[in-house]
């Protein structure tokens, strides 16, 4: 399978982050925050998009490198709203992101990653991609590779220089 | 804090993986000689080495937890992970359309992408799922979902027999038992052509009322060829001829039975230790009669195997314990050999040629005796006679095929056919019956000859004939549904 070409791509992740975004609210206002799971999440958006029959959906690991993308974006204007919400008063809402995180993403920075993310496409769009779709859209490294077109080597090597470098973009940027 | 400008970054790239390479005491020269007029690149090279070190589980764990639990599959939804199997994870699923619980399992990805094996794999499935026997876990559909296969099967509750191994060898009433049911589930699908191709304990569920289930039938050795298959596969239940490639039928099966009753019985693999077959452990009397049956279906040509599944089946039940035994004891076998085991079968069959070829001689009485009758009673006499002893002759035929080819089938078609085989053996006693009494005054020896033989028919279909028909039904064990 051939990576999807760009022009593709970006209205499919704006319907996909649309989606996304009303379904996450819509569970916000039925305070079902606590129960809701990323995978129901993902996946009630992803039935979603295929009943209306766009072709492009289709395929598992294209929709999952949207996915990722969409992800990103949902939970680093989260992350945002939440600290800003921090800042501006003691009511801290029931979050979407502690049914939705995983315990190690709860503990990240997650607005510092995504500028150190765009900071490292600049370097190397590969190794960028690579994070956003390992990390954010839960793909293993065969996934990662069947979506972007690489070998599962290369996108191995990619990914363990990208980890090293945003761990001391996220390290040194938190000192500074 | 960007160190690099992006045309760097490559070299950064191939200094660090090489770096990474070489064992960590010596990175620190090999970054003093590869980078030797390029201290800016050597001091990020060693800068991001450094956090490597930290930066071990860092992002692994996805941001978001994209575990398949509660994920909707088409029209299945996953309920838990039941278990890890030789093809993939399995998952007990909720089938939302008809709301019934299966076992639902995700093939290798690979499957899907080869044409070939996925329509083999179709076919196979399709055959599988004809089978509807207790022994064996029903296959309800092969579903392909966004390009990846799922098995859906009957969701059986209960343990593994590899699971019951790691408590030990099980009491050889329970072994007998066990193996009893696997033959049985196996005759029924070899019946229908199926093979399994992959039995091993993994694949046999015992269920709480201690019934056992064949699991992926037809479907499990579907994986990589024999050949190419990794050793990931089982190998060890696998026949020589699976091993070297060749013809795999219904046979391949019986070798793989031998070895698990083996283990079952003994707790160990019959090649754990070298190529020797270990000899069972098991008490005296048993030892000879299970031993047999063992060392019969791990003949190395299949050829020296059982041929016919259900003699497996029906040696294995010679040694089940009778009620009244002794509850935990078994009654040995042994007075009656194993080539006795299917006598009440042979009988039946033997009864049946008996009658057909008796009915013959009647007929030809009959027609040889059909002038001295007052015309035109003599021709429709006779005609009545054929008639009831053709349908007679030829409903006993399609039962004695149907016990050779279909012995599933049998007791289905014994219920159907059975009345209408009484009819035509009442048709042909009543004609003989007729004319004897009506050529008795003429012809009293061939009278009584008549007679004699309808009456003779009657005692068979009425007395003989059930009895021989129940022992041969009882012999064949249950009907299965």
């Amino acid at each position: 399978m051939s990576p999807l070409p760009v022009d593709v791509v970006s209205p499919m992740v704006e319907e996909l982050y649309t989606e996304l975004r009303r379904l996450a609210n819509l569970y916000l206002r039925r305070e079902r925050a606590r129960s809701v799971q990323a995978t129901e999440l993902v996946h009630e958006a992803y039935l979603r998009l295929l009943k209306d029959k766009h072709p492009q959906w289709q395929n598992r690991t294209h929709f999952l490198a949207i996915a990722a993308i969409s992800m990103r974006r949902l939970l680093v204007e989260r992350a945002r709203a939440r600290s800003a919400a921090k800042r501006g008063g003691p009511q801290v809402q029931v979050t979407l992101e502690d049914g939705l995180l995983t315990t190690d993403a709860q503990s990240l920075d997650l607005v510092a990653l995504d500028r150190a993310l765009a900071d490292l496409s600049r370097l190397d769009p590969h190794q960028a991609r690579i994070v956003e779709l390992r990390f954010f859209g839960g793909l293993t490294v065969e996934e990662t590779a069947e979506a972007i077109g690489l070998s599962p080597a290369t996108v191995k090597r990619h990914w363990t220089i990208a980890k090293a470098w945003l761990m001391r973009e996220l390290q040194t940027g938190s000192r500074a | 804090m960007t160190t690099m400008p992006p045309d760097r970054w490559a070299d950064a790239s191939s200094v660090f993986h090489a770096a990474l390479e070489r064992p960590p005491r010596d990175r620190a020269a090999f970054l003093d000689e590869a980078c030797a007029d390029d201290a800016t690149l050597r001091d990020e090279v060693r800068s991001l080495l450094a956090f490597h070190e930290q930066a071990d589980a860092f992002l692994d764990t996805p941001a978001i937890d994209l575990t398949r639990e509660g994920q909707q599959v088409g029209p299945y939804r996953l309920v838990r992970e039941v278990g890890q199997g030789g093809m993939g994870v399995v998952y007990l699923a909720e089938d939302t359309r008809l709301g019934r619980m299966v076992a639902f399992k995700a093939l290798p990805a690979a499957w899907a992408g080869d044409p070939a094996r996925r329509d083999r794999l179709r076919h196979e499935a399709r055959a599988a799922a004809m089978l509807s026997h207790p022994g064996v876990a029903t296959i309800y559909a092969l579903e392909e979902i966004e390009g990846q296969l799922y098995l859906v099967s009957e969701f059986v509750r209960g343990e593994t027999l590899r699971e019951e191994l790691q408590h030990g060898p099980l009491p050889l009433p329970v072994v007998i038992g066990t193996g009893l049911g696997l033959a049985e589930a196996l005759a029924a699908a070899h019946d229908r052509g199926v093979v399994h191709r992959d039995l091993k304990p993994e694949n046999v569920l015992r269920t709480t009322d201690g019934r056992v289930k064949i699991v992926d039938f037809g479907v499990a050795g579907l994986g990589p060829s024999p050949e190419i298959r990794p050793s990931s596969g089982t190998p060890a239940y696998m026949s020589p001829e699976q091993r070297h490639g060749g013809r795999v039928d219904y046979r391949s099966d019986l070798y793989a039975l031998g070895i698990v009753l083996h283990e079952l019985a003994s707790g160990t693999h019959p090649f754990a230790s070298s190529q020797v077959r270990v000899p069972l452990d098991v008490p005296a009397p048993y030892t000879a009669a299970l031993d047999a049956i063992i060392a019969r279906c791990l003949a190395n040509d299949p050829a020296d195997r059982y041929q016919f599944t259900h003699d497996v089946a029906a040696d294995l039940a010679a040694l089940v314990p009778r009620p009244g035994a002794g509850a935990a004891r078994l009654t040995p076998a042994a007075p009656e050999p194993p080539a006795a085991v299917s006598s009440a079968i042979w009988w039946w069959q033997f009864h049946q040629m008996i009658i057909s070829a008796g009915y013959g001689v009647l007929l030809y009485c009959l027609w040889l005796t059909r002038p001295w009758a007052i015309s035109p009673m003599g021709q429709s006499l006779f005609f009545v006679a054929l008639v009831g002893a053709l349908a007679a002759i030829i409903l006993r035929g399609h039962l004695w095929f149907t016990l050779r080819s279909f012995p599933d089938d049998w007791f289905g078609q014994r219920q159907r056919v059975g009345i209408w085989i009484r009819l035509a053996d009442t048709t042909l006693g009543a004609a003989a019956l007729v004319a004897g009494i009506m050529y008795g005054a003429e012809h009293p020896r061939a009278a009584t000859l008549l007679v004699g033989s309808a009456v003779a028919v009657l005692v068979a279909f009425a007395i003989v004939e059930p009895a021989t028909t129940r022992a041969a039904a009882r012999q064949l064990g249950p009907p299965s549904r």
